[in-house]
């Protein structure tokens, strides 16, 4: 602000000083033709400088108010995702407190019953079958609770490159063969608030998202982890400046639409087949990331690919 | 043969709770709130407490509170299927605050008596 209003004043004096070099060289050629009459008073060329910065200034100041007017509409919408997303957070905090007191009869009392029936009872296999399908629900409602915030994860901090490189490993045996999987991790980065166990389940999330956009088709996921400094000038908005681990996971595959893309945090919110997933996962990954202190981007073009960036903030020297 | 307290909300939660402990050899007394588990207390001599954490009347950790103050070496394992509302892990904060003990429903019968023989080894 207060450099534009110097280069105004500057501006006008420059557009000032042109005017008075015309009117010198207009009086001189009046004088040569004896016209002193057409002489340009002084203060009417300083008031005819002043328009033209002035015009100018009005001009970035409206360049500037739309800027703004768009990162508050930006920050606006996030803060109204950030809510919908506690909202449903605590919903499904309650939903994860009621359904694992209606397991408990099912587990035990099955469990109870399989103790005391032989090997070879008919009804052994359906006892079995309770117990895996109400364990299967308990591990649901244990990725719910993630959502909902009820686990505490800030406790514990691991290092990101060791955790990566162990995730290298896993990925190259389980990866399906449609896919090439390239790695590329910083050696020594640091350590971030999340415990190794946490961190590793985000990442591997993650990754099976971006085999599970090639649909079996042939096709290229990476995997890149570096260290950048979130400078106070050029931030992300929901990013507070300092050092932070960018993990970026490209895939080659289907895209997103815009309505996915904006989705694709909700909790319950899932593309896939029934039975391949219950839209708990990048719900999951989420919560984590902000809850470790970091921001996750997504930047999808339908049918050419998908990143998934999440920066994390690298722990301080103690 | 130890005598166990169990409280608990639910009934369901509660006659399950119940039959895996008789079953083990337990004696069990029920009640489906902490003040009834607290009137229990005073009136009998539990060798172990078990109590749920989010129920109306009287909560679980102002339960743990008033029974520990009554008697600091009585034996409790708090139980919860987690937070209703926020990020606080009720079950660390009864651990804080006198819970020998504390478990994350659903649990099996079998790890229920894993943690009571620890307790009352």
């Amino acid at each position: 602000m207060k450099s534009d209003f110097v280069i105004t004043i500057l501006l006008s004096l420059v557009i000032f000083l042109f005017f008075n070099l015309v009117d010198a060289f207009e009086n001189i050629y009046h004088l040569t033709r004896e016209h002193e009459e057409y002489e340009i008073d002084e203060l009417f060329l300083l008031l005819l400088s002043f328009p033209i910065p002035l015009a100018w200034f009005a001009f970035r100041r409206a360049l500037e108010e739309k800027k703004s007017v768009k990162e508050r509409i930006l920050l606006e919408k996030n803060l109204a995702h950030a809510q919908k997303l506690e909202s449903l957070g605590t919903l499904a905090g309650g939903v994860a407190h009621e359904i694992n007191n209606q397991l408990l009869p099912i587990i035990t009392m099955a469990e109870l019953i399989e103790k005391n029936i032989d090997q070879s009872d008919v009804n052994r296999r359906k006892i079995e079958l309770i117990l895996a399908a109400a364990n299967n629900a308990k591990n649901t409602i244990s990725k719910i609770k993630t959502f909902s915030r009820a686990d505490n994860q800030l406790s514990s901090h691991c290092d990101i490159s060791d955790v990566c490189q162990e995730i290298r490993e896993l990925i190259n045996i389980t990866k399906p063969s449609n896919v090439t999987f390239s790695f590329q991790v910083d050696e020594i980065m640091g350590m971030v608030h999340l415990s190794a166990d946490r961190l590793q389940g985000i990442i591997i999330n993650m990754i099976n998202n971006a085999f599970d956009a090639l649909e079996g088709k042939i096709g290229e996921v990476s995997m890149r982890v570096n260290a950048i400094y979130v400078e106070e000038e050029n931030k992300l908005p929901e990013l507070v400046a300092g050092k932070y681990a960018r993990i970026i996971i490209n895939d080659s595959g289907i895209g997103m639409s815009s309505t996915v893309k904006e989705k694709i945090f909700d909790p319950f919110y899932t593309t896939k087949e029934v039975g391949q997933g219950v839209g708990l996962g990048m719900s999951a990954v989420y919560t984590s990331i902000k809850l470790a202190g970091g921001e996750v981007h997504v930047d999808s073009v339908e049918g050419e690919g998908t990143s998934i960036i999440a920066y994390l903030p690298l722990k301080k020297d103690e | 043969m130890a005598h166990i307290l169990v409280i608990d909300d639910d009934e369901l939660v509660l006659e399950s709770i119940t039959i895996g402990l008789e079953e083990n050899g337990y004696e069990v007394s029920t009640a489906i709130n902490g003040e009834k588990g607290l009137k229990l207390i005073k009136k009998n001599s539990f060798d172990l407490v078990i109590t749920d954490l989010i129920m109306p009347v009287k909560e679980g950790i102002e339960t743990i509170l008033e029974a520990k103050k009554n008697n600091h070496d009585l034996k409790i394992i708090a139980i919860s299927g987690g937070g209703r509302t926020s990020g606080y892990d009720y079950l660390q904060m009864a651990e804080k605050l006198g819970a020998n003990r504390i478990l994350q429903k659903p649990f099996s019968i079998s790890q229920l008596i894993m943690e009571i023989d620890q307790i009352l080894k």
